[in-house]
């Protein structure tokens, strides 16, 4: 179970040939860049350019978010790509669309102000007399607005002071209305108003006539000016039918030229020359030099990838077809290092197994192996991939419950003629509860047996002796794990008494020994002179026996975690048996409706479920056996596109 | 029968209109605030006070019309509760109309501090409108007096002209006896409500309003035993005088020793020891009214959730309304004088 052949990749030419060759290494999604190093007296230095694209890009952002214009990737090769010519046609649009934007803004403001005028122009429309009048009146002053209602009854108080108060309109909170006052007393009117919470309007400057008249003015005003608004909006909207396509295309113009200037930071550059380095797969590494070398004045050298020690080989995954979908899951956990095992294909075994037995059932599952195959098609999501095989599995488990979309009894004639009595698997059954769980036991017991092994393998080929051997997840804890499990299955099925010397010395105490003394052991193994520990005698003493506890424990809760596959087959059984009693419930009319219902939320409640499940006991009672994922994940430069649609 | 439903009705109701209540969190939030515009827009936005506030302009909002407002909503609140109260008092004033007695004893009472400062002509700007129309005494008129004898006038044959008639400046006592004046008003006020709740009520109820009735007298007795002594430094003699005599917790010979304590350490020493103190521990000695109020706040928690009688759920509802409507005055005025956040928490009654 491989991981990718890797070639290393020493790229070298003119500088002005850099962007055509990083052009093709994201062109070719086969070349992953390291950072150059070529020595502090070869004269090249890291290239450390700003990159010119950016800002443009920002700025040609700020026009599409101004005009509302939604980024999608758009061909720009009859483009006119010179920056200058770029930055003109970013200018003109901007201060153009700005300054239609700008008047949009203010007729909008007025509108506005406009409205608030009549609004307050209607509750004083009761007022007979134009406003001029009382503008240019010589000897007595007024003032519009509004009093709290509260405040109006107060009135009555200043009932001996010079003014009057003509109460135009009122709701539940305000009484609207205008006083008048001599021009002699009306700073001490005002004051009075002023405590009383009075809230003065200015009457509109446009306002001259009464209040009626007034509001038919500004009401005409305001139309006016709708008018022109919607001029404006169609002139924008112009704008932006004529200049879209333009405009995508030079947004895809600098998001393209911003990720590839991105890259030129892995580059080493001399006053004329530029040297670049990186990995390619191994299979398509002839491809690629052949390609880059296409570029005159570029010369493109291929060498074994573990050549170089200062650079360590990216992991690129090679999965067979059917479980390649399950490369995600070991990504998510951490890829493997170069040369290591990649472990997708044993993974997905144990993942299509795992949701097979949790959600066996014939009909949800062929829907999901339908579904994830659509969906995977179409959409190209890679998840779905993942649900079309775990619902191969289902339906598998689903002939074996003799379940479909929940119908516990639809495959009987199916046993029937195939010479069972009955189906063989009955869920409800209560004795099968039991067979059941010991089954989930098993397997666990299994998968984690073969993890063990699997580590035991892994760390002799890296020569790693101590976890190879004396480790609970080597020799000794395979020993310890598998002997006592064995011990226990012959003491409760053929009463066989385990508990004798020839048992506990080497199946349990030698490996317990082991485990404890592993380190010092693992330091012998490879003829180091000191194993006296560092932390002291008593310091190892107390440190290991914790560990060593912890070791126990880890494999009773790992073997007994499995459990909840149990527990998953069954509840996905009582749950579709709930949707069958209210099936049944609701009588015919409704019978078909809640089972369909019925199915779909339980697909995709238990389907959720058990997908998280199993990915938590591969992750955690299996990968923790044999797997660090501490490789580097191989990862090409390419021109992302998908950045284009944010 | 339908009595009763009324009554679960109006104890759901207060309990459902005190589960509205502004919450510590939203205390702490208004008093982050930098103006009483910006507790207004809080207010407006944030609390049960949005529907009375909706017509305002938060920029332009005066502190005084927003208490008025605010005043305004939570009486909206008694007058939508009581109006489903069987009323057990026919010839007599109502639970509600108390709620008006003690108002119209604050304001004869705020109308006497500005004519003893020579001020009665501004109290027409904090005379509350929505009383107008429903104070037995013609507030009006109350707002244009500027003499002792015009205010007695003012309130006729009134049990309150009665009261202050005795209190009447003369040769022996030339200027206004405030303190005097207040003692008697409220004094009249818990003597008539408390017969008022013997007389008309029964049971549970009768017990419950007493109860809440005299722990406020009680408290109160302590706020002015502990302000007399050792803020207005008052002598003993003048103490016992501001005193209501009306015991519930603590016994005479508690009150005796309260008023008779040296300094703070003795009295919070003897308060300790009391049914208040034992319950409520007296840590801040700065602020006695806080510490009183807020045990009249978790009393009216208590009563309020236990109760099943609609008159002391209303009445329950009352004492914490007015506390709320207290928390949120203070922080107006601290906001106005620029006190820090710590300070107007310490000032919340909670």
């Amino acid at each position: 179970m491989p991981v990718e052949k890797m070639s290393l990749i020493n790229i070298a030419g003119p500088i002005d040939k850099l962007d055509d060759v990083i052009l093709k290494c994201c062109e070719s999604k086969a070349f992953h860049p390291e950072y150059a190093n070529v020595g502090k007296t070869s004269g090249f230095s890291a290239l450390s350019k700003e990159n010119i694209y950016e800002s443009r890009l920002q700025d040609i952002i700020g026009l599409m978010n101004i005009l509302q214009i939604d980024p999608e990737y758009t061909d720009y090769s009859n483009l006119d790509t010179s920056l200058e010519s770029i930055d003109e046609y970013i200018k003109k649009t901007k201060d153009k669309s700005s300054e239609l934007i700008k008047k949009q803004h203010e007729l909008e403001n007025s509108i506005d102000i406009n409205e608030q005028s009549l609004g307050y122009l209607k509750h004083i429309s009761g007022f007979d007399v134009k406003f001029d009048d009382l503008r240019h009146s010589e000897h007595s002053t007024a003032r519009f607005g509004r009093l709290p209602t509260d405040s109006f009854l107060k009135l009555q108080y200043f009932s001996d002071k010079t003014f009057f108060f003509f109460d135009l309109d009122k709701d539940d909170d305000y009484c609207w209305g205008v006083y008048v006052a001599p021009n002699a007393n009306i700073a001490e009117i005002d004051d009075i108003f002023s405590s009383l919470y009075f809230e003065e309007i200015q009457i509109p400057e446009n306002a001259h006539d009464t209040p009626v008249v007034a509001s038919e003015h500004i009401s005409k005003s305001i139309e006016k000016q709708k008018l022109k608004l919607e001029k404006c909006e169609s002139k924008l909207e112009k704008l932006k039918s004529q200049d879209t396509k333009k405009i995508k295309q030079i947004h895809s113009f600098l998001t393209v030229k911003s990720q590839l200037d991105g890259y030129k930071k892995y580059a080493m550059v001399s006053q004329s020359q530029f040297y670049l380095e990186g990995f390619v797969p191994l299979t398509q590494s002839d491809n690629f030099t052949e390609n880059v070398e296409k570029i005159s004045g570029v010369i493109c050298e291929k060498q074994p990838a573990d050549i170089n020690s200062r650079l360590t080989p990216p992991s690129k995954l090679k999965t067979n077809a059917f479980f390649k979908p399950f490369e995600m899951f070991v990504s998510m956990y951490g890829v493997p290092k170069y040369n290591e095992l990649n472990p997708t294909t044993f993974i997905g075994l144990i993942y299509i197994l795992l949701f097979g037995i949790m959600f066996g059932d014939l009909g949800q599952g062929f829907v999901l192996f339908l579904g994830g195959l659509l969906l995977y098609k179409l959409k190209g999501v890679k998840l779905a991939a993942v649900i079309s095989r775990c619902g191969i599995s289902s339906m598998i488990f689903g002939i074996a419950y003799g379940s479909v979309f929940g119908i516990e009894d639809m495959l009987d004639p199916m046993f029937k003629f195939f010479g069972f009595a009955e189906k063989p698997i009955d869920v409800f059954e209560s004795s099968t509860t039991t067979t059941l769980l010991l089954c989930v036991i098993g397997l666990g017991i299994v998968i984690t047996a073969v993890s063990i092994i699997i580590n035991i393998f892994l760390k002799l080929r890296k020569k790693d002796y101590e976890n190879a051997l004396f480790s609970n997840n080597g020799i000794a804890g395979f020993v310890f794990y598998v002997g006592i499990i064995i011990g226990a299955v012959l003491m409760m099925m053929s009463g066989i008494n385990i508990l004798s010397p020839w048992f506990i010395i080497p199946i349990v105490i030698i490996p317990v020994l082991l485990m404890f003394l592993r380190e010092p052991l693992g330091k012998l193994v490879k003829k180091k002179k000191d194993i006296k520990p560092k932390e002291g005698v008593a310091g190892f003493i107390m440190q290991n026996f914790f560990e060593l506890f912890e070791f126990c424990l880890s494999f009773v809760t790992n073997t007994l975690s499995f459990l909840r596959v149990g527990g998953f087959v069954l509840s996905h059984a009582g749950m579709m048996a709930v949707v069958m009693t209210l099936a049944d419930m609701v009588g015919n009319v409704g019978h078909i409706p809640v089972l369909i219902l019925g199915n779909i939320f339980v697909m995709v409640l238990e389907g959720l479920l058990v997908g998280i499940q199993s990915l938590r006991l591969i992750f955690y009672e299996t990968f923790s056996r044999f797997y660090d994922g501490d490789g580097k994940p191989f990862e090409p430069a390419v021109i992302d596109l998908n950045k284009i649609k944010k | 029968m339908s009595a009763s439903f009324a009554e679960n009705a109006i104890v759901s109701k207060a309990r459902g209109l005190f589960g509205k209540r502004i919450t510590s969190e939203q205390f702490k939030d208004m008093a982050k605030c930098n103006s009483v515009s910006e507790v207004a827009m809080y207010l407006k936005s944030q609390t049960h006070f949005s529907d009375a506030l909706s017509g305002i302009s938060e920029n332009n909002i005066h502190r005084g019309q927003l208490e008025e407002i605010l005043r305004r909503s939570v009486f909206d609140s008694y007058s939508e509760l009581f109006r489903y109260i069987t009323d057990p008092t026919p010839e007599a004033d109502t639970l509600f109309d108390y709620f008006f007695i003690e108002e119209e004893i604050n304001e004869i009472l705020k109308m006497l501090l500005l004519i003893k400062a020579g001020n009665a002509e501004s109290y027409i700007m904090e005379l509350p409108a929505f009383l107008l129309s429903k104070a037995k005494i013609d507030l009006m008129q109350l707002a244009k007096v500027t003499t002792y004898d015009e205010l007695i006038s003012v309130l006729g044959e009134s049990e309150y002209a009665k009261i202050l008639k005795r209190f009447t400046p003369d040769e022996e006592h030339p200027n206004i006896r405030y303190v005097a004046c207040e003692q008697a008003l409220f004094d009249y006020y818990f003597g008539s409500m408390l017969k008022m709740i013997d007389k008309y009520y029964a049971g549970e109820t009768k017990k419950q309003l007493s109860e809440m009735l005299k722990y406020r007298i009680e408290l109160f007795n302590i706020t002015s035993i502990y302000r007399s002594k050792f803020f207005h430094n008052a002598s003993d003699t003048t103490t016992v005088k501001r005193i209501y005599t009306y015991y519930f917790k603590l016994s005479a010979k508690t009150f005796d020793r309260l008023i008779h304590a040296n300094d703070k350490e003795k009295f919070k020493a003897i308060l300790s020891d009391t049914y208040y103190g034992k319950r409520y521990p007296f840590d801040d000695v700065e602020y006695i009214e806080n510490y009183t109020q807020r045990i009249i706040y978790n009393l009216s928690k208590h009563y309020l959730h236990f109760t099943i009688n609609a008159p002391v759920a209303f009445y329950a509802y009352y004492y914490l309304s007015q506390i709320e409507l207290s928390n949120i005055i203070s922080i107006i005025e601290c906001v106005r004088y620029d006190l820090s956040v710590e300070e107007i928490e310490k000032l919340l009654i909670e």
